[in-house]
Order: C-alpha cells, then structure tokens, then sequence
C-alpha cells in the first residue's frame, strides 16, 4: 500500500506490505495526504513491514547482546534503531528508511503518534532542516515554537490552545525550516493526560483511543505549516496565572538542544547550530504555564502577537 | 558524534551525547573552550587569556590546566599531543576575569538511565507472544 505526501513542501512516500501497519502507523500523516502520487527519488521515502501479517522476518541481526545501548542504539550501527521491547527496528537509509515492526498490534501509541520520528530526523538533517523535540502553536500563521523535555507541560499546553481556538502544529516534535523560519507539522496526532480533561472538556469529543490513562487526540485547529516567530520555554508552575518574561539565546538553547539531540531523533551538530541560530535570531521567552486554561491560551496568543 | 557544541554569545552548551550530560561553559570558561577546540594547546590558552584580561600568565596556568583536565573528565575533550602552541583566536568575553568553570546538568543522564534495555533471546529479534488474538 502506498501512500503519498507532502511534507514542508517535499514529497513523502510511505509504502507499507500490508493493511495491518498501514491502519496503525498512516493516520498520523492524514494531513499530509496530496491523493495523488509526488514522490520522487528526491523525496523522502519510508517502507515498512511487519512480521505477523507478512509472515516475512527480519534477517538474523549481525551484532551481539553486547551491543545493546540504551535509547534504542546499536553499538557500532549509528542509522539503526531498535526498540526490542516493542519489537520495531529501523534503518535509515539515504532520504528514508526502513522500519520492521514485529506485530502491527504491539505497536504503543506514542509511536502511533509518532511514526517514524528517527527516520524522519535523519532525512530533516540531511535537507538542512531539523526535527526539534517541541511543541507549536500560533495564530493566523505565525507560531511559536515551545521546547522542553518530556513531562515540562507542551503537549498540554498545545492542547490547552487548540482547545482555545488557537492553531495547533505540534506538541512534541516540531520540523522547523530556517528559511522564513518556517514550522512544519510533522503529525496529526496528539495525546492528552487524563487529568486534563477536566479543564479542557471540549477535547472529550476529539478522543481516538485511550491506552492506560492517556488518550490519543485529534487536535482542532491542526495547521500544517506556519511562520515561526518566536520561542516560548514552558514551565508548570501551579499559580493561577499564566506569565512570561524574555530569556537569552542561550536560555532557549538549553530548554532545545540536549533533549532534542539526547532523545535520539536524528539531530546532528547542523541541528545544534540551526537551533542557535534560531535562538539569535527569534524572541525567547520563558512562559511560567498557570492552571487557567483560558489564561494559558491568552498568553499564548499575546505572545505572538509581543513577536510580530 | 560523540559531543555537540555551540557558543552563544558568552556561553557555550555542550552536550555529551553518550552520556545525556549537558554543560554551560560561561565567559572565560567560553573563551578557553573555543580555543582548546581549535587546537591551541593550554599554555597559549592561558597566555591568550592573561593578555585580554591584564593578568600575569602564571595566574591563568594553573586555572586553564584544571579547567582544561575536567572537560577532559566530563568526556567533552580529548588531549591532543599536537595542539598548538599558538591559539587560532582570541578571547572575547570583555568582562572581569574569573577562573573558568563548569556548570553541569544532569537531568538528561537521568532519563538515559531510565532507558530499559530488555531481555533478548539467543536469535536476537523477540519471538512473538503466544496468545490468543
């Protein structure tokens, strides 16, 4: 089955042998769909299989138990990554990869959320753009990039503004391109703790699943691409109120560059710098998040208009 | 890639991508990395900071040395017997001089560490569960 894409305006083929990965893995890039075929050699390009509908294995690994890191790495194989607990392996290649997935039905849904998000930093580096581990959100085309490491509070806000009425492009990976700069919204899917609905109640109706008290959303507002215009680093601070202040470069290099680089999306030294670069050349905020929702979206919105 | 780094004005984060451990280097701790990184060796390090900042060379020595052996500990650098004996340029940080230092975050390491790397059999590739599906 093949599906074609765009993506921050480069063609994207995902090919998949069979329905089973397919239904998993292809909704997170809906909004990316042209309906007809763009590829090229080009493009980025992905396929993928799994085992138990193929019945076609992986070939015998040729490295040994020793060689097993942490973060899904293998030692002495820089493009591979394997995530054993979940039984998915990927290879990136010159513009894409491959990916083998042991059984379509053990996939988590982060990667459901996420497909691919290894792959897809590699092919961002090698365009010269970068897959950063932020969230984005805007108003009428302009965004705001929002770093931070996992469980800092960017899904949650993204949300928190889709749900206002703002424009949702991310909430954990971001593909910025530094012409303009540009953000791009690499998925379609988002997921929201299941304490957060009581102060985002509209969001109930945008469920898709729900695995272990985290549910996978279809965020309103989704936009796939907007002008970036500044940097906002979210912290939960438990006050009512929502309140930000300007940080250095240097501030939002910190909240950016060890998570995305140290989380393993294929970054590089070029997303390290690019990520300087951005931080020189965009307002940088800290955004202290309060716990009014309302609060948090209106913040939001000032800011982006503060960078204008 | 074991290390990336990137001088923002006067500071320099620099992160050890084996170890998830980051590090902000400030002011003249920014300088002295931008110069062992191009090469020069640690005495002309400390001779190019004495001059910018009107210090006798011997203050700077023993400075540059300590600082130079902990990035060395932190896995940010590796000594090189060819170093230069003359830096490639020069000091910027135009504030008071201070000893440089390291500061060290480690939250990152933390959330490595968390990383479970799980059992696999001999065939290296889990076998599917046996279950009803």
């Amino acid at each position: 089955m093949q599906h074609d894409y765009q993506l921050a305006g480069r063609p994207f083929r995902l090919r998949f042998a069979g329905r089973a990965l397919a239904d998993r893995l292809a909704p997170a890039f809906g909004h990316l769909s042209t309906g007809v075929a763009v590829a090229d050699s080009t493009g980025l390009g992905i396929d993928a299989w799994d085992r138990l509908s193929t019945g076609v294995a992986a070939p015998r690994p040729p490295w040994t138990q020793a060689d097993y890191l942490p973060r899904e790495r293998i030692n002495g194989f820089d493009d591979l990554r394997y995530d054993i607990g979940n039984g998915l392996l990927s290879v990136g290649r010159p513009r894409g990869g491959i990916l083998h997935a042991l059984d379509a039905d053990l996939i988590p849904p982060w990667v459901v959320r996420m497909p691919f998000r290894h792959l897809l930093g590699s092919w961002a580096t090698g365009e010269g753009l970068a897959l950063i581990h932020a969230a984005a959100v805007g108003v009428d085309g302009d965004c705001l990039l929002l770093p931070g490491t996992s469980g800092s509070g960017k899904s949650t806000t993204a949300l928190t503004a889709a749900a206002h009425g703002l424009d949702f492009l991310a909430d954990d990976l971001c593909l910025i391109d530094p012409t303009g700069p540009t953000a791009h919204a690499p998925y379609a899917l988002a997921k929201l703790e299941a304490d957060a609905f009581d102060r985002l109640p509209t969001l109930r109706d945008a469920v898709l699943s729900t695995t272990a008290g985290q549910s996978l959303i279809a965020p309103p507002g989704l936009r796939k691409s907007a002008r970036l215009v500044g940097i906002a680093v979210p912290r939960v601070t438990g006050m009512s109120a929502s309140l930000w202040s300007q940080v250095t470069a240097s501030d939002a290099l910190r909240a950016m560059a060890p998570s995305t680089l140290i989380e393993g999306n294929g970054g590089s030294g070029a997303t390290m710098r690019l990520m300087r670069e951005l931080g020189e050349t965009l307002p940088c905020f800290d955004l202290a998040l309060g716990t009014d929702p309302i609060g948090v979206a209106s913040a939001l919105e000032s800011l982006v208009a503060e960078c204008r | 890639m074991r290390v990336a780094h990137e001088r923002v004005e006067d500071e320099v984060i620099a992160i050890n991508l084996a170890t998830g451990t980051y590090f902000s280097l400030c002011d003249s701790a920014a300088d002295a990395w931008s110069l062992l990184i191009d090469g020069a060796e640690v005495a002309s390090v400390s001779a190019a900071l004495a001059e910018a900042h009107g210090l006798d060379a011997a203050e700077t020595l023993m400075d540059v040395r300590v600082y130079a052996d902990a990035l060395v500990d932190a896995g940010l650098l590796i000594e090189d017997s060819d170093a230069s004996a003359l830096p490639v340029g020069r000091p910027t940080f135009s504030g008071a001089y201070l000893p440089p230092t390291i500061e060290r975050y480690d939250d990152m390491e933390e959330l490595l560490l968390l990383d479970p790397i799980h059992e696999v059999d001999d065939a290296g590739w889990p076998v599917i569960p046996v279950q009803p599906r």
